[in-house]
């Protein structure tokens, strides 16, 4: 494996969330009764023309300028010729010679550390319908066409899969905190092609590649890239002798979730001509510096500029705060209970490790099971203000997720055993029960031996059931012992 | 297809690939007629490249006042209705286009 | 009566005068077609119940005092590649024998708000594509000047129709000289506005940066109140210009005086005498008028059909894509998988000439000769339009014949290039999207029509009309009805 070097480049298509489609006036809406969502030019009639829609041109320039991007000062569109039953004219109106943005980086965290990726570019384009596959037919709804699309176009600079989720975790954070889709993968907002070929470490030229489409989950996306590599690779071994090129041949693949391995969907001897040219129905898009800079001002906070302010103002450690950010849920979610608590170390812990450990088994999240932050917050306030102890907060936070709903404060109240034990009145008499169990502690801490304080506080600790506040029962032993 | 120096061997091969792009499956006959056509129109048409361009744009906009920037406000406008839209369909099932099984790979 | 001899405004008057009520002036035109159209064979459909209705509608708005419409009373053909909403649009092809248009064509929308009377759709040649109506998947048309004739292509059933009088106006697109073409070889008058002018929603396209609708009338000042109608912005339309309606009927002056006409002398030497001595009789008459002749070089005019038949068949491969069986239209039974569906139902469903575009226009965007073809032509079309953007800083509009010829007899030109070069004078205006209009000049010893053509800028439709106007008044061609339809039936 370490001889050989992978080059993966990926093609992450996201469906904007326009209220209509990107060149008809219908709803921009999934999962609707088949064909109910459908005008006269996204089911191809004949006299239809498309018109361009202007919050699509704005979303897209609002994800150019987040991804560091230069937005084209010109872009116009072009028809890709291909006959399929999804496509409405069999032809798709998208962005070959002049896209709306190019170039472009992205920062993501792979074991602790910061890589960029650079993208090639990024493009509009209208979606296609759906084929339903039944035995003896096939359905076609064409609901989803004419949803736009941007397909963003990475360079081969993705080198794992690990990377690859890496890189596509840290587009849709900030697709989703510009809020320009709701890069839902089940629904089909998000998807993936990853182009992939391998090559001997050191070596300089690109071997073929072949296509992985439309993965739609993390989990597949790695699975079907491991595999692949693996092909390659072997293949390249077992014919060490062989001209690469006729080792490993271009074609599209798709995952198979049962044999676990990439198939081979159709091979590209012929390269399909798509016979691109500019489309004549429409008009170029001609964007000015004013702006395109009046768009930059729409911006909110992205990932990064988050994960900076987490660090500097908020002291957390770049890998905690790079966790809390990847997800943009999960950062507002925090920022809701740093309003009502300022301890941002504790917070980010309990959302990002105590919490999800707790959660997923049942496959669930803060925000799924219906935690809100606010009871979060109270937990954490309640550890700060010492009004149980770290032990038992565990114990509440085990409530919470039985009872997701019920307040901690609440929670803490009906249940005789985690009410603090901290009046003093109460804890003496433990104190003097294992102090006068324990004499040869005594004498041993007399003697220096810190080991037999803590044995004796643990003690204490035992006979409270952990109800008692650590500092508490500290205090009095010191008392006890060293008075006498 | 592999480029050609001139148009005259325009020939069958050239015909079949072109219906394979095209989705149009020609009879015999047509083939053979289409064929004579389009020898003829294309070497016709060849007398463009006598032309000099160096230099010269390609039209892509005929309009000289329509440049740029038509757009359309975000807002949901007429639909086409499932009724009509299936009114005028060969072949429909629950809502849907049918159409003949699709192999999937 | 002889209400046929009238144009379409003279007929309003006379319905504004209530000489005549809409439902008499429906019912003698219907009556005309009737008797008629088995001759020409110039309507695919007629529509008297739905005409009759309008009419009676109208009469019933005028009785009760209502604003009317602009083309109130007037019957209107539509060629049948518009849209009129739940009619059946054939575009003359056995594709789509049972498509019933789910909307109307922008255009149509507005003749109707103007209160025109719908009589039925007209013949072309399919989809479009042709310059004789004998592509036709269901017949040809005929010329009422001679019946064995053509009437022209593509809107050859609209012309025909208008030429015998069976309707004041009908409606025609123009792609590479398919209104006015027609008009010429029938003697009457079409233009062909400014690309972008009219909008195309609803028009089922053929070259998307060639189409325009436009109309087809007895008179010129017919055509500019059709403009004055269609000519409006369209927002379902990305290339529908948005410039305010003008006004095309009012102040038409007779003269030319001031005017300068050029002429690309150069270009004309591949005339016929006879077209000839005809073009340079109406240059005469135009001279008469007080305009100066220019001359000007539009010799690249001469790869004007070579560019358009590149182009617009490039365009029209994927417009026609959508004719596919899947969704609409007819899908071939014997299709026995996907593949086979589309195939069949293609070579089935689509007549010899608009697969041979298809397949020319595919072959010109393929790896591998998009560069020699298209985008060369592409260039071309560039130097074509800076041609005529240098002529005009010397000329007002351009003047040249609308056809090399008058028409020919159905079924004569087999050889496609042939055919191609009739429209060597009208396809530079769809390249570089300016207003033309074809009035008659005169007729050949056959007596079959000649036309002129006169070409402006972008955007001087308006002008262009003008210029027409004046010609028409000098010369009253127009005035002149084919014989055999001379008559009341």
């Amino acid at each position: 494996m370490s001889d050989w070097e992978v080059v993966i480049g990926l093609e992450v298509h996201t469906q904007l969330n326009t209220k209509t489609k990107l060149f008809s006036a219908a709803p921009n809406h999934f999962g609707d009764e088949p064909n109910t969502n459908i005008s006269i030019t996204d089911t191809g009639q004949p006299g239809s023309l498309p018109v361009l829609n202007k919050s699509a041109v704005f979303k897209a320039v609002q994800l150019g300028l987040a991804i560091e991007a230069e937005v084209a000062e010109f872009s116009k569109f072009d028809r890709k010729s291909y006959f399929y039953p999804d496509s409405p004219r069999n032809f798709q109106i998208t962005q070959l010679e002049h896209p709306i943005i190019k170039g472009g980086k992205i920062t993501a965290e792979i074991d602790g550390q910061l890589k960029t990726f650079e993208i090639d570019r990024a493009h509009l384009e209208d979606d296609a319908g759906m084929l339903k596959h039944f035995s003896s037919f096939a359905g076609v709804d064409y609901n989803r066409a004419g949803v736009p699309l941007i397909e963003i176009v990475s360079t081969p600079c993705i080198s794992s899969p690990k990377e690859a989720t890496a890189y596509v975790k840290a587009l849709k954070a900030i697709l989703e905190y510009i809020n320009v889709s709701d890069c839902d993968m089940e629904k089909g907002s998000l998807r993936m092609d990853a182009n992939i070929s391998v090559r001997k470490v050191g070596e300089k030229r690109l071997r073929n590649k072949t296509e992985i489409k439309n993965m739609n989950s993390f989990y597949f996306l790695e699975l079907a890239l491991e595999s692949e590599i693996e092909r390659q690779i072997a293949l390249y071994e077992k014919h060490p002798d062989e001209d690469p090129d006729n080792v490993i041949i271009p074609g599209t693949y798709r995952y198979d979730t049962e044999t676990k391995k990439t198939v081979m969907m159709r091979m590209k001897e012929r390269a399909e001509d798509y016979r691109y040219f500019p489309e004549p129905d429409l008009i170029p898009i001609v964007l000015t510096k004013e702006y395109i800079e009046s768009v930059r001002e729409t911006l909110p906070e992205l990932p990064q500029q988050r994960l900076q302010r987490y660090v500097s103002e908020l002291g957390l450690s770049e890998y905690a705060a790079s966790v809390l950010i990847v997800d943009k849920m999960t950062s507002d979610y925090f920022e809701e209970a740093l309003t009502i608590c300022s301890n941002a170390k504790s917070l980010c812990n309990w959302i990002t490790v105590e919490f999800p450990g707790r959660l997923k088994e049942a496959g669930h999240t803060l925000y799924s099971i219906g935690i809100p932050a606010k009871h979060v917050a109270n937990l954490v306030a309640m550890i700060d203000d010492k009004k149980i102890t770290g032990r038992i907060a565990k114990e509440v936070a085990d409530d919470m997720v039985k009872n997701p709903g019920t307040d901690p404060i609440e929670i803490v109240k009906n249940n005789s055993n985690y009410q603090p034990l901290s009046s003093t009145s109460e804890i003496e008499p433990l104190v003097e029960k294992v102090l006068s169990d324990n004499p040869q502690s005594i004498e041993d801490y007399k003697m220096g031996k810190k080991k037999a304080f803590a044995f004796l506080v643990g003690q204490v600790m035992k006979q409270t059931k952990g109800k008692a506040s650590p500092e508490v029962v500290n205090e009095l032993i010191h008392k006890r012992l060293d008075s006498k | 297809m592999s480029k050609k120096q001139n148009m005259s061997s325009f020939n069958k091969q050239d015909l079949n690939d072109l219906q394979r792009l095209a989705r149009i499956k020609l009879s015999e006959e047509e083939n053979q007629n289409l064929l004579e056509s389009m020898q003829k129109i294309l070497d016709y048409v060849e007398l463009l490249s006598e032309v000099d361009t160096k230099g010269v744009p390609c039209c892509n906009l005929v309009s000289q006042f329509q440049t740029k920037n038509v757009f359309r406000e975000d807002e949901v406008g007429e639909l086409l209705s499932r009724d009509k839209f299936l009114e005028n369909s060969p072949d429909q099932i629950g809502g849907m286009i049918r159409v003949p099984p699709i192999m999937k790979s | 009566m002889e209400l046929y001899k009238l144009t379409a405004s003279e007929i309003k008057e006379l319905f504004l005068q209530d000489k005549l009520s809409a439902e008499e002036i429906t019912k003698y035109f219907l009556n005309r077609i009737e008797k008629s159209d088995e001759k020409l064979k110039a309507f695919l459909k007629i529509f008297p119940e739905k005409a009759l209705k309008s009419a009676k509608a109208l009469d019933k708005k005028k009785k009760e005092n209502q604003q009317l419409g602009k083309l109130a009373a007037i019957p209107v053909a539509i060629k049948d590649n518009m849209h009129i909403k739940d009619e059946i649009t054939t575009c003359g092809s056995k594709f789509l024998t049972n498509y019933k248009a789910p909307f109307s064509a922008t255009a149509v929308k507005l003749l109707e708000q103007e209160d025109a009377i719908f009589i039925g759709k007209t013949n072309l040649d399919e989809f479009a594509m042709g310059s004789s109506n004998e592509h036709s998947a269901f017949h040809p048309s005929h010329n009422p000047w001679d019946l064995a004739c053509t009437p022209g292509g593509s809107s050859g059933g609209s012309a025909s129709a208008v030429a015998a009088r069976l309707t004041p106006i009908a409606t025609g697109s123009d792609t590479g000289g398919s209104i006015r073409q027609p008009a010429a070889f029938c003697g009457i008058v079409g233009f062909k506005p400014t690309y972008g002018r009219i909008s195309r929603y609803g028009l089922v396209a053929f070259g998307s940066s060639f189409d325009q609708i436009g109309p087809i009338t007895a008179s010129v000042k017919d055509a500019g109140l059709a403009m004055e109608v269609m000519g409006k912005h369209c927002p379902c339309d990305s290339t529908s210009l948005n410039f305010p309606q003008e006004t095309y009927t009012e102040n038409l002056p007779e003269t030319l005086k001031g005017k300068k006409i050029g002429v690309p002398w150069h270009f004309l030497e591949q005339l016929s005498d006879g077209a000839k001595e005809n073009f340079l009789a109406s240059i005469e008459t135009i001279k008469s008028l007080g305009a100066e002749i220019i001359d000007i070089d539009l010799d690249i005019l001469k790869y004007s059909i070579a560019v358009y038949y590149i182009l617009a068949t490039a365009e029209a491969s994927t417009n026609l894509a959508r004719f596919d069986g899947i969704r609409y239209g007819v899908r071939s039974p014997d299709a026995q998988d996907l593949e086979e569906l589309y195939d069949i139902s293609r070579d089935q469903g689509f007549g010899e000439e608009v697969k041979k575009r298809i397949l020319l226009g595919t072959f010109v965007l393929s790896a591998g000769y998009q560069e020699a073809f298209y985008k060369q032509a592409q260039k071309v079309r560039t130097l074509i339009i800076r041609a005529y953007e240098s002529a005009f800083e010397t000329c007002d509009a351009v003047c040249m014949p609308t056809a090399p010829t008058t028409t020919f007899k159905l079924n004569t030109i087999q050889d496609p290039v042939k055919m191609y070069l009739q429209d060597i004078f009208t396809i530079s205006s769809n390249l570089a999207g300016l207003p033309s209009i074809s009035i008659p000049s005169g007729f050949d010893s056959d007596n079959k029509p000649y036309g002129l053509q006169l070409i402006g800028p972008q955007m001087h439709d308006v002008f262009v009309i003008q210029y027409a106007h004046a010609f028409e008044m000098a010369t009253k061609f127009n005035r002149i009805v084919p014989p055999q339809f001379d008559k009341e039936f």
